[in-house]
C-alpha cells in the first residue's frame, strides 16, 4: 500500500490556555456562571483507509468534514491523537500553491524558495527554470517582483513549480479552485500526466466531475467520520444524501394568519414513492399529492395552491382555481384535495413541497403558507443528466449530412 | 522532517544499510537547500525598497557604536580595560549584535511564517536557523568594521585573535538554543515574544558590551559572572585587541552553558514541532 491509514483520531485544542484562564479555572465556578466552551473537538473519529500504488484517491465532504485534516496528517505536518499512518515513497503536498511567495522577490527568486519548500534541489530548479515559467506562461515576468503579479499569476506559478515535482505520492488540496479555465485544463493535464506516470495521488476536492474522471476510489467524510468509501460514484451520491439530510433539516413552518384562514390543513400525502419519510420517485411513475382541509366556517369559493421547491428556489406553483376547483364547505366540514404529477419532470435531488390557502379566487396574497409541508426526492441515472429540470433528450452521431 | 525519514525508510531498496544513508543524505540535502533558500529571501527582501539599501548594515551599528562613544565613554567615562573607548565599545557591539539580532530574530522566526507552516509540510528548524544565520551574516560585515577601525585606530591585531573562532562556536551554541525554546513556544504562547523583547533589554545591560566588568562592584561580582556572556565578552577583547588576561579556562561555563541550553533547545523543538501546524 503507498498509504495505510488505520484508526485515525485527531483532536484539536480550541482554545489555548493563557495565565488568565489558568487562573480562572481554578477559581470555584458560580453556579450562575455559564459552562465553559469546548477546549477541543474531533476533526477526525476513526478514520481508515488504504490507498493502492498509482492510484488516484479522492477526499470529499463538506468544508469542516476533516479532509484537509486527513491531507495534513498524510503529510506528517501533524500527527494523529490516536491511530496511524504509514506513507511509502516521496511526498509532496499542493496546497496553499504560491504561499510562500514574498513580494518583494522576483519570480525567479520566489521559485528557488517555494521549490525548496516542496522539496526540488536547488540544480533541479536551475534546470527546470524555463519550463517552469513557460508552463505558467510568465516568461516575460521572470524578473519583476511577484507584488506586481496578480493573484492569478502567482496561482499559476505556484501550480507550475508543482507542477515540475517528481514525487512518488502526491497529496492535493482544492488546487484547482482558482486559476482561468484554459489554465485549469492545463492543470488537469498535467494531473492526467502524473496519474500515467505511476504516481500516487490523493486529491481533495468538490468538483465531483473531475474526481469522477481521475480518481480511482473516493472516500466520504462527514464530521470527521467516514460516511461511504468506494467508487467515486458511490461516494458522491452518498454526498448528496448527506447534503440532501442538512438541506432536509430545515423545519417545516407554518406562515400567515391561521386564525383568519377559512380553512386548516390538516395533513398532506405524498402518493406513489417509495420509502416513507422522504418518499422516492422514479420521475417516470410520476406523483400523487393529497392534502386534507377542514373548513373553520361555511366557505365558498376559498382554494389551494402547491409550490413544489429545492433549497430556495420555487420550481413549479399552481393554484386550484386556475383549473376550475374551489371549495365549497360548511364549517367543520372535511375536504380532500388530490394533485397529480405526471410525468414528474425533476431532476435528481430533493424537494419540499409548500401548501397554499387563497380566501376567494381573486386573493392575490395567500392567508396561510405551509412551509415545507411535504419532502420528496427524485433519483434518475446519470445519463439522464444535471440541473433543476429533466428534459427527455438522447445522443447519438449524426451522418454528416448537410441538414 | 521526522516524519520524512520515517517515509523515506520505508521505500524498497537493495540492503538496508544503503537505504538509510541515501535517506539520511538525501534529507539533510533537502534541510540544507531549503536552508539556503530562506536565507537568501531574508538577505534579499531584508532592504528591497529601503532608500539606502544594504546601507543599513554598517548603518545601525555605527549609530550604536555613536551612542555608545558619547554617552558612556565622554559622560561616564567607562572604563575599557587599557584600549581606545571606540574599539572597545565596537568590539562589543558586533558580538552583542549576533547574540540579540540571532534571539530577537530567531525566537518569532516560526511565529512570523504561520502561513507557511501551517500549510507546508517542510523541516520548521530551517526557520530559526536561516534566522541566525542571517544575523550572523550582518554581524560579519559590521566585523569587517570594526577591522577598518582598527586600522584607523593603529591596532594591530592580536596573535591570538584565531580564538575568536572558538568564541563565536560557543555564542552561536548559545543564540541557537535560545532560538530553538524561544520559537518553539513561542508558537504556543505569544508571551514568549514579549519575554525575549524585555529579556534582551535587560541582559544588554548585564553584560559587558559599552563597558568594562571592572566597574562591577566585588560584591555584586559572583552574581554578574553568572551571565556567561561577561567571560566570552572579556575573553574576545583579549583575543582580539590583547587588553586583559586571555584565560581560555574561563570560556568553561560559557561552553557549558551552550551545550546545556543547545540540547535543550533540539529536545523542545523536536518534541512541540508537530503541533506546529495546528497551533500556529
Amino acid at each position: 500500500m503507498a498509504i495505510t491509514v488505520a484508526g485515525v483520531w485527531k483532536r484539536y485544542r480550541l482554545r489555548s490556555q493563557t495565565l488568565k484562564e489558568l487562573l480562572t479555572d481554578l477559581l470555584p465556578r458560580r453556579r450562575s456562571a455559564p459552562p465553559p466552551r469546548p477546549k477541543s473537538m474531533w476533526a477526525l473519529e476513526d478514520v481508515s483507509f488504504e490507498v493502492k500504488p498509482s492510484s488516484t484517491f479522492a477526499l470529499v465532504g463538506a468544508n469542516g468534514s476533516g479532509k484537509s485534516t486527513m491531507l495534513k496528517l498524510i503529510a506528517g505536518m501533524m500527527k494523529p491523537t490516536r491511530g496511524s499512518i504509514r506513507v511509502t515513497g516521496r511526498l509532496s503536498l499542493l496546497s496553499f500553491l504560491g504561499g510562500s511567495f514574498h513580494g518583494d522577490l522576483t519570480g525567479r527568486e520566489n521559485v528557488f524558495l517555494e521549490g525548496a519548500l516542496l522539496g526540488l534541489s536547488r540544480r533541479e530548479l536551475r534546470a527546470k527554470l524555463d519550463a517552469i515559467f513557460a508552463f505558467a506562461e510568465l516568461e516575460r515576468f521572470i524578473d519583476v517582483p511577484v507584488k506586481f503579479y496578480s493573484s492569478g499569476m502567482a496561482l499559476r506559478l505556484g501550480f507550475a513549480i508543482a507542477a515540475h515535482l517528481e514525487p512518488e505520492v502526491l497529496l492535493i488540496d482544492e488546487a484547482f479552485a482558482v486559476g482561468d479555465t484554459a489554465f485549469r485544463d492545463r492543470c488537469l493535464g498535467r494531473m492526467l500526466a502524473f496519474k500515467a506516470a505511476g504516481t500516487t495521488m490523493v486529491l481533495v476536492s468538490h468538483e465531483r466531475y473531475l474526481v469522477e474522471q481521475l480518481c480511482d476510489t473516493a472516500l466520504l467524510l462527514d464530521h470527521g467520520r467516514v460516511i461511504a468509501a468506494g467508487r467515486p460514484e458511490e461516494a458522491f451520491a452518498a454526498y448528496e444524501r448527506v447534503i440532501e439530510a442538512e438541506e432536509g433539516s430545515d423545519p417545516e413552518e407554518r406562515e400567515g394568519q391561521p386564525t383568519r384562514s377559512p380553512l386548516d390543513i390538516e395533513s398532506v400525502e405524498v402518493l406513489g414513492g417509495a420509502g416513507t419519510t422522504e418518499p422516492l420517485f422514479q420521475p417516470d411513475a410520476g406523483l400523487t399529492f393529497r392534502i386534507h382541509l377542514r373548513a373553520r366556517q361555511d366557505i365558498s369559493g376559498a382554494s389551494v395552491g402547491v409550490q413544489i421547491a429545492r433549497e430556495w428556489h420555487v420550481l413549479h406553483g399552481t393554484r386550484s382555481n386556475r383549473q376550475g376547483i374551489e371549495i365549497a364547505a360548511k364549517a367543520g366540514e372535511r375536504v380532500t384535495l388530490e394533485l397529480e404529477y405526471r410525468p414528474l419532470a425533476l431532476a435528481r435531488g430533493s424537494y419540499a413541497m409548500h401548501v397554499l390557502i387563497y380566501e376567494h379566487r381573486l386573493a392575490v396574497e395567500p392567508i396561510v403558507v405551509w412551509k415545507r409541508a411535504a419532502r420528496f426526492r427524485v433519483t434518475l441515472p446519470e445519463k439522464e443528466g444535471v440541473g433543476l429540470i429533466r428534459i427527455a433528450h438522447t445522443w447519438r452521431i449524426g451522418d454528416g449530412r448537410p441538414a | 522532517m521526522t516524519r520524512r525519514r520515517h517515509t523515506e525508510l520505508q521505500q524498497p531498496c537493495p540492503g538496508p544499510v544503503r537505504c538509510i544513508s541515501f535517506a539520511a543524505v538525501s534529507t539533510l540535502a533537502r534541510f540544507r537547500d531549503l536552508l539556503t533558500q530562506l536565507i537568501l529571501r531574508d538577505l534579499k527582501s531584508r532592504y528591497k525598497q529601503t532608500f539606502f539599501g544594504a546601507l543599513w548594515v554598517f548603518g545601525r551599528p555605527l549609530v550604536e557604536l555613536g551612542v555608545y562613544v558619547l554617552v558612556f565613554g565622554a559622560f561616564l567615562r567607562a572604563p575599557s580595560d587599557g584600549v581606545p573607548y571606540p574599539l572597545f565599545a565596537f568590539s562589543g557591539v558586533v558580538l552583542w549584535s549576533f547574540v540579540s539580532g540571532a534571539i530577537s530574530r530567531g525566537a518569532r522566526a516560526v511565529q512570523s511564517e504561520a502561513g507557511l507552516v501551517a500549510h507546508a509540510p517542510f523541516p520548521k528548524a530551517t526557520l530559526p536557523l536561516a534566522a541566525i544565520v542571517g544575523a550572523l551574516i550582518d554581524s560579519a560585515l559590521a566585523a569587517v568594521m570594526m577591522g577598518l577601525l582598527m586600522i584607523v585606530q593603529h591596532v594591530a591585531p592580536s596573535p591570538q585573535a584565531w580564538l575568536l573562532l572558538p568564541v563565536l562556536l560557543i555564542l552561536t551554541m548559545m543564540v541557537t538554543g535560545i532560538s530553538l525554546i524561544g520559537s518553539a513556544l513561542n508558537v504556543f504562547y505569544r508571551d514568549v515574544g514579549h519575554l525575549v523583547d524585555v529579556g534582551m533589554r535587560v541582559w544588554l545591560l548585564l553584560t559587558p558590551v559599552a563597558y568594562a566588568a571592572s566597574v562591577v562592584p566585588a560584591r555584586f561580582k559572583p552574581l554578574y559572572d553568572l551571565n556567561p556572556l561577561v567571560s566570552v565578552f572579556h575573553f574576545s577583547r583579549a583575543a582580539l585587541l590583547g587588553s586583559g588576561d586571555l584565560d581560555p579556562l574561563a570560556l568553561w561555563y560559557p561552553v557549558t552553558v551552550g551545550v546545556v541550553l543547545l540540547a535543550i533547545g533540539i529536545w523542545v523543538f523536536r518534541v512541540t514541532e508537530p503541533y506546529f501546524a495546528e497551533t500556529v
